[in-house]
């Protein structure tokens, strides 16, 4: 910001000397005429002169470019042109202007266009416009040009004058180009000096992101590894889950066909029209089996989820395991109507199915009862049967999946062996679940 | 909707301004500006010395209804160089104006006079061919017309009649030379009352300059940048001038000896042969004796040239009315009434020959002169047809009174004149390149 500051300063100061110098020679372009003139000395100064001086009035189209000079480069710094190619070229058209209205004899203002508007071009428009520049500037510093147009040069205006006015003047002209041009290059210097500090600290910028991209693909690849270990646990889980699913559907499916058939076996001396019915009863569960697996290869999901809700589908279940096995089974639900996720609806449906199928299958009970009860954002299913039970708990594959189940859902189970088998899980309930 | 109407709005305020402006235009009358000498420049007393000038305005002003010719009066010959520069100087300078001849060369160096070559070949009323050549030459520069000649006053000699009657000379013939101008002047230059003084002289003003130009020979060259005084026809000629100032070597030879009759030949210009001659000037100066004039005596190597002296008109080379202006110089330069006016109204000649030529000049001029006056049309006719045009670059008017002072200094010393002039030469060469 300190060098911003420095940079205006410099470029108030050329503005300020330029004006000076165009109206101290605008002052000897109108003055030195009317001079010569008064004192009746029109002959010896237009002797003097190698072409015929401009009318003092000519001077007046400096005076006029000079001002549109300012005035453009006030309203661009103001922002009020909007920046347009073309509107780059109005100052120096200005500056040209007042440069031949003052007989090519000061083309600094040139230098101060530069100034102005070095900094608000890029690229290759930048390049263009120095080059053009310099070339203007080269142009108007010819003399054969001033002799082309036939201008006639201040230092022929000066020499009118006698020797010490005369001095001085030409020691101001100079004195003040020679500061112009001084401070048009101490501009550059610093201009140059900020951009190259500027591109010094985009190669810093630049590295530092370098560094943290390095740092970004080692990160890349730690997680690639992640990823991919990921990937074999999600396998591993999955490849459980469908031994889950074959040990639920396949496994209950065939311990209701072996029961029933036991069944069948023991009742075909006894009652043989009990035994048929019973057979249709095992068809029945073996069909309802196969159904099973095949939806399971499919989607992988309760079948009778897909077509019932939550307590339809476990009236279902449990009248289907009422008919093909002796125990009495009692559903109940409170509330009655209840809607969760798809995710825990497979679950509570598996844990019953699990639980009944055990009682079931090893500890032969003959009453089992179901509870499903919804209270502070829990649900609890509690399986109690009067078998039995066992002192010691061995973990089967079913029981294991159970809480593998409710560990995804955030839920836990226990068991108890003592008095027939009695298995509580409780799942919290999500935001959006019905009870 | 609403910029498109604030764009017409602009529009059409724009084209009414336009239209305002250019009503404005055509309502005020065109100014053309002149700038004159009041009197003459060859300092011959005139009656009403804007005459000229004023008719040329008349007629200007019938044929082109809508402009207006104005010019400051009053400007006397002395002040109007100066007038003229100070004109330039401000930017006021009028369209069209006089040039006198020591101004044209540095103000066709400046650039301050139109070229007229591209208007002279357009313009078919106009011929370069319709003046005399040294007239012509006068308003050109580096090869480029800058002015038409207005007037001239060519140099003729002025013979004291009487004086050679007196003595048994008959008046010279045209075709003169310089052997019998000296022997006429040998022989005249005496003392007639015997009281030892040397009281009738042969000549009066015959300088080293008229000898040059009688010669075919010149100072400086077109270019303004070499010195041609030690040329052998320059030589020549100064070597006859000394010869004919060895003639006078201890006399006192002033105007007034040639006004009370007593010098036999004086170089007169026109002008003042115009003005002298009639009535009743003729009779207020030169009461005591006849006289007449003569074509200047030609060189051992030349046929009697003189140098023209011209007033040139010219175009200013920033005037916004360049047609107008050339309109109103052809008027002045080229217009028969114009230029048969100076011979009424003026005392000067026309470089346009037709009109010199014409019977109604020649009617003018015998009008105005005495039965026994020889001059004729075909001696002014011919003067101006062999006179030669003094060169007139910026420098000259210094470089001459530089030669004036060299040859004049080289004449009186008696040693090798020939040798002197190589240094003067020298010296003015030096002046003259640097």
């Amino acid at each position: 910001m300190q060098k911003d500051e420095n940079l205006t300063l410099l470029r108030q100061c050329m503005l300020l000397i330029n004006l000076a110098v165009c109206v101290f020679l605008g002052c000897v372009f109108i003055l030195t005429p009317l001079r010569a003139a008064q004192r009746a000395e029109g002959i010896s100064f237009l002797q003097g002169l190698t072409g015929l001086p401009a009318a003092p009035w000519s001077v007046s189209a400096a005076a006029i470019g000079l001002a549109a000079f300012v005035a453009v480069d006030l309203a661009q710094r103001r922002g009020k042109i909007r920046i347009v190619r073309a509107a780059y070229w109005l100052e120096p058209l200005c500056a040209l202007a007042v440069i031949l209205a003052l007989h090519l004899d000061y083309n600094g203002l040139l230098l101060l266009a530069v100034v102005n508007l070095v900094n608000d071009l890029h690229g290759r428009g930048r390049l263009v416009f120095l080059g053009a520049m310099t070339s203007l500037y080269l142009l108007s510093s010819l003399d054969v040009l001033q002799s082309a147009f036939r201008m006639v040069p201040i230092s022929e205006y000066l020499a009118y004058y006698e020797g010490q006015p005369r001095q001085m003047m030409q020691t101001a002209i100079g004195l003040l180009t020679a500061l112009n041009l001084i401070l048009f290059i101490g501009y550059m210097v610093i201009l140059v000096g900020r951009r190259t500090e500027e591109n010094a600290a985009i190669r810093r910028l630049n590295g530092e992101l370098a560094q943290a991209n390095d740092k970004l693909s080692i990160l890349n690849t730690q997680l690639k590894v992640y990823a991919a270990e990921s990937e074999r646990m999600a396998e591993t889980r999955e490849r459980n889950r469908l031994a889950r699913e074959i040990h639920d559907t396949l496994g209950h499916a065939l311990t209701g066909i072996t029961a029933g058939a036991d069944a069948c076996i023991e009742m075909m001396d006894i009652s043989p029209e009990m035994a048929r019915k019973q057979m249709e009863l095992i068809a029945k569960t073996a069909r309802a089996g196969m159904n099973e697996v095949r939806r399971s290869v499919r989607a992988l999901r309760p079948d009778a989820l897909e077509h019932f809700r939550l307590p339809e589908a476990l009236a279902q279940l449990c009248s289907e395991m009422q008919q093909t096995s002796h125990a009495t089974i009692h559903l109940g639900m409170h509330p009655s109507d209840m809607r969760l996720s798809q995710d825990e609806e497979d679950a509570v449906y598996r844990i019953v199915q699990e639980s009944v199928t055990n009682a079931i299958r090893h500890g032969h009970a003959t009453e089992i009862d179901v509870q499903l009860s919804g209270e502070n954002r829990h649900l609890s299913i509690i399986v109690q049967d009067n078998g039995i039970g066992c002192e010691k708990i061995e973990q089967g594959f079913g029981l294991r999946h159970m809480r593998e189940r409710l560990r995804l859902l955030g839920g836990s189970l226990r068991i108890d062996g003592i008095n027939g088998f009695r298995i509580e899980a409780s799942i919290p309930l999500r935001w959006g679940d019905e009870i | 909707m609403r910029g498109l109407m604030r764009r017409l709005a602009a529009g059409v305020l724009l084209s009414a301004g336009v239209a305002a402006a250019t009503v404005f235009a055509a309502a005020q009358e065109t100014v053309l500006t002149v700038g004159v000498v009041a009197g003459s420049y060859w300092d011959a007393p005139t009656g009403n010395c804007y005459a000229v000038i004023d008719s040329v305005i008349d007629r200007f002003e019938q044929a082109h209804p809508g402009v207006r010719v104005e010019y400051t009066s009053g400007i006397l010959k002395r002040d109007y160089s100066e007038w003229l520069a100070e004109q330039f100087l401000l930017g006021t300078e009028p369209d069209v104006f006089l040039v006198l001849p020591e101004d044209f060369g540095m103000l066709a160096e400046l650039g301050a006079l139109q070229p007229l070559d591209g208007l002279l070949a357009v313009d078919d009323t106009v011929s370069p061919s319709d003046f005399y050549a040294a007239a012509l030459q006068s308003g050109s520069a580096d090869g480029v017309q800058y002015a038409l000649p207005y007037e001239c006053a060519p140099t003729l000699m002025f013979v004291n009649k009487t004086l050679l009657g007196n003595e048994g000379i008959p008046v010279p013939e045209n075709d003169w030379t310089w052997d019998d101008f000296y022997a006429i002047c040998a022989q005249v230059t005496r003392d007639t009352d015997g009281d030892g003084i040397i009281d009738q002289f042969g000549s009066y003003g015959y300088t080293w300059r008229d000898a040059l130009a009688a010669n075919s020979a010149s100072l400086f060259d077109e270019t303004g940048q070499n010195c041609l005084i030690a040329q052998p026809a320059s030589v020549e000629a100064i070597t006859f001038a000394q010869k004919l100032e060895q003639l006078y070597a201890d006399c006192d030879i002033t105007a007034r000896s040639f006004d009370e009759g007593h010098v036999a030949f004086r170089p007169f210009l026109f002008s003042d042969y115009r003005t002298y001659q009639p009535y009743p000037w003729r009779i207020k100066r030169y009461s005591d004796f006849a006289w007449d004039c003569i074509p200047m005596p030609a060189g051992l190597s030349g046929t009697g040239r003189s140098e023209l002296s011209t007033v040139l008109a010219a175009i200013s080379s920033r005037s916004t009315q360049q047609t107008l202006a050339w309109e109103l110089l052809k008027e002045l330069t080229c217009s028969d009434i114009t230029q048969t006016m100076l011979y009424t109204d003026s005392h000067s000649a026309s470089a346009l020959r037709h009109v010199t030529q014409s019977p109604q000049t020649q009617q003018i001029l015998r009008a105005d002169t005495p039965g026994e006056s020889q001059l004729g049309l075909e001696i002014l006719s011919d003067t101006m047809e062999q006179a030669v045009a003094a060169p007139h670059f910026r420098a000259y008017d210094q470089a001459l009174l530089l030669a004036e002072s060299l040859v004049t200094a080289a004449m009186e010393d008696n040693h090798n004149l020939s040798l002197q002039l190589q240094r003067a030469q020298r010296e003015l060469n030096e002046y003259l390149q640097n």
